[in-house]
């Protein structure tokens, strides 16, 4: 029962919209639950993360959107972060579960996580794409000067270790369980937008 | 610090509790809906969904309520 590739559909802006809206509560609650002095928005457990990598995997683009959205709102008008900073991070959000995309799209690995093939794929590319957002992130902080190069070498391996945690772990729990169920849905994304 | 509309103990329980209640609602839907529905799949894993955020919110709220000495 699972659906065929269609266009883009009002349907993924509306995915984009609720979901985003339920990754800005997390973002907005996991955000200090393990803070990191001298790097702004830093979290040792980046709770969305986990959340926006699997809808990525579900929606394409649109779950991508949805985890932006969500950490746009969640990490920037309450905690006092310049512009700079909060957009940054949103905009690093973005593109980390899209290099995950585009890793499982290359390799066709099935985001139901059966084989042990797709779990390998699924591990690694976690880590390359969290530690590329994480340099993209970091290194736009350092030319901002609001981070020095020695927090940006820290802020790059605690943004990694925090987000591949979160996402291996609340990331593989959805994928493994609720993947199949998404695979029904119309919305559903094969490529990157339909 | 956080510029928020409540005390930021009572907004995380308030925004815990929506999401709970969220998480009820999609139960409720999924088990009203049949096995053959256009939405099944989509209200299976979106009770999925909630529950696993709101399970880690909970996590979240206790990791942080013992750090910051609120219990």
């Amino acid at each position: 029962m699972e659906t065929v590739r269609g266009g883009i559909k009002p349907g993924h802006l509306v995915v984009s919209g609720v979901f985003g809206g339920i990754c800005a509560g997390a973002a907005l609650f996991s955000i200090i639950m393990v803070p990191i002095p001298g790097i702004p928005g830093g979290s040792g457990f980046w709770i969305p993360a986990g959340l926006y990598f699997a809808l990525t995997l579900w929606f394409g683009f649109w779950g991508a959107l949805a985890g932006h959205i969500g950490t746009f709102i969640g990490m920037g008008p309450f905690f006092g972060f310049t512009f700079q900073v909060w957009a940054d991070g949103a905009l690093g959000d973005f593109l980390a579960p899209l290099i995950n995309l585009a890793i499982f799209r290359a390799t066709r690995a099935d985001p139901e996580l059966k084989t042990g093939r797709d779990m390998g794929i699924w591990l690694i590319s976690v880590i390359i794409s969290t530690c590329l957002a994480a340099m993209w992130i970091h290194f736009v902080n350092y030319s901002f000067g609001t981070i020095t190069f020695d927090l940006w070498k820290w802020g790059v391996i605690a943004y990694t270790i925090g987000d591949t945690l979160a996402v291996w772990i609340i990331g593989t729990l959805l994928l493994r369980s609720a993947t199949k169920y998404i695979k029904t849905f119309p919305y559903y994304v094969k490529g990157l937008f339909s | 610090m956080a510029n928020l509309p409540l005390p930021y103990a009572q907004f995380f329980q308030l925004v815990t509790a929506i999401y709970a209640a969220i998480s009820v609602i999609a139960v409720l839907w999924n088990r009203s809906l049949e096995k053959s529905s256009r939405y099944y799949g989509f209200s299976r894993a979106f009770a999925i969904f909630m529950i696993v955020v709101t399970v880690f919110l909970v996590i979240s709220y206790i990791a942080q309520a013992t750090f910051m000495g609120w219990i």
